[in-house]
């Protein structure tokens, strides 16, 4: 078959297609926004037209925060749905106020307002103690990292965390502490070894990052929940914004910053293997 | 677009007219459901009218709606967990309404659609979607970027890629 006549026929297929909007969608779309609230503004205007700091809201947030789940088998339980991607399990929880907290996190699953991401090392030192290829972003509103973390996990794997402290038009998170980060993972994990836990506040998009699958959570911040040793009593929680994750190679790769999605889309562009 | 930004729900109403078409075609080629993209369609115009707050003004509003619709279908889609589909309808589809052509050219005509059709179902869903995007939709680079949830110097590539996939999926069958 010649391309004209591929594509023709392509065309035909499109204009065959068995479907029209509902005829009464414009009546049912103009009745939905009528009786609903005026278009919501995003969460930190919230905050800043309560005239809070980033610093005493990521305080309210934490206190928030320990009122929900830590324990990863009562997310899953309450969850409504549940993503997976490599290590990384993405639970939508119907409200984040759900299951009391378990014994073993309240002992130590403190959330932390200025998490460490490990120790700083060269890049090369990264590389060489990950084992798995690490692509920095070449995106120019990231420039090259400040920082480049390294910290063991359970079975002598490694994360690395490339920092990025202060970058002009990206506000500083108030839950990583810095503009943004781009965490690697090994992606050899069992489920659950990260969560996310989304509440209804917290919108969860399916992307496609570099040709593989990703998501995109944004709106509300929400829980991001990691074991750094291998009893679930060392859990850590803390509070992450505007997150891109997806599968690169045998890496779970996250970008975490406050910027769009078409932004963070970007960057990550930039990092394909 | 301005008159809706500003609360107008009127205005919105004209969008809503204008672009529901395109946003439920959107819907039901990633959905591969019409029961599914009837739901998608009018959930993302009352979130699109939600966001209009965050709209560029000045940007197009096409691919901005598009990207709306396209990632409300793909959470349907995942979350019914079964592969897409789109059906033909079968009236138009039938050999009759291609007065141009003889009776034999216009059942070898349908006969190529439904083919090819079939071929682009067994695609992998990247492929069927830039496919689709660009033939069945005839979006323009930047809305199949959109669609796509990708860069917009990545279609080219992604298209000719699926389109040689598309071949030889419709020759081995």
């Amino acid at each position: 078959m010649d391309d004209r006549t591929l594509e023709r026929t392509l065309g035909d297929i499109g204009a065959r297609l068995s479907y029209s909007p509902p005829p009464d969608l414009r009546r049912t779309v103009l009745a939905r926004i009528a009786t609903a609230p005026a278009p919501a503004t995003r969460w930190w205007d919230h905050i800043a037209s309560r005239g809070l700091g980033f610093r005493s809201a990521a305080v309210a947030l934490a206190v928030l925060l320990l009122a929900i789940a830590l324990a990863v088998p009562a997310v899953r339980a309450a969850a409504g749905e549940i993503l997976r991607f490599g290590g990384i399990e993405i639970f939508r929880v119907p409200a984040t106020t759900a299951p009391a907290r378990s014994a073993s996190a309240t002992a130590t699953g403190r959330p932390s307002a200025t998490p460490t991401f490990g120790t700083p090392v060269s890049l090369a030192e990264a590389r060489a103690r990950a084992g798995y290829p690490i692509a920095v972003p070449t995106d120019a509103a990231l420039g090259a990292p400040d920082e480049v973390d390294v910290r063991a996990l359970r079975d002598n794997a490694t994360q690395v965390t490339l920092v990025y402290r202060q970058r002009a038009g990206i506000p500083l998170s108030p839950f990583a502490g810095v503009s943004a980060v781009v965490v690697y993972l090994p992606g050899t994990f069992e489920r659950g070894f990260l969560a996310k836990v989304a509440g209804p506040g917290t919108q969860v998009e399916l992307v496609t990052v570099n040709g593989t699958d990703g998501a995109w959570l944004s709106g509300q911040p929400h829980q991001l929940l990691y074991r750094t040793g291998s009893q679930t009593d060392s859990d850590e929680l803390r509070l992450a914004g505007n997150t891109l994750v997806w599968q690169q190679g045998p890496t779970t790769v996250r970008i975490e910053a406050a910027v769009d999605q078409a932004t963070a889309l970007r960057i990550a562009g930039t990092m394909r293997p | 677009m301005e008159r809706a930004r500003g609360g107008d729900h009127g205005a919105y109403g004209e969008l809503v007219t204008r672009y529901q078409a395109l946003a439920g075609r959107t819907a039901y080629v990633i959905t591969g459901s019409a029961a599914d993209a009837d739901d998608v369609v009018q959930e993302a115009f009352v979130k699109a009218y939600y966001a209009l707050g965050r709209f560029r003004a000045g940007a197009p509003f096409r691919p901005w709606l598009l990207r709306i619709v396209a990632n409300e279908a793909r959470n349907r889609r995942v979350a019914a967990g079964r592969r897409p589909t789109v059906d033909l309808d079968a009236a138009r589809d039938r050999a009759s309404g291609e007065t141009a052509l003889s009776p034999e050219d216009a059942a070898l005509a349908a006969d190529l659609r439904r083919g090819l059709l079939s071929a682009i179902d067994r695609l992998r869903e990247d492929d069927r979607l830039v496919l689709a995007s660009r033939y069945f939709l005839d979006l323009s680079e930047a809305e199949i970027a959109a669609v796509l949830g990708v860069a917009r110097g990545t279609v080219k590539s992604r298209l000719s890629r699926a389109m040689v996939r598309l071949r030889a999926e419709y020759a081995g069958a």
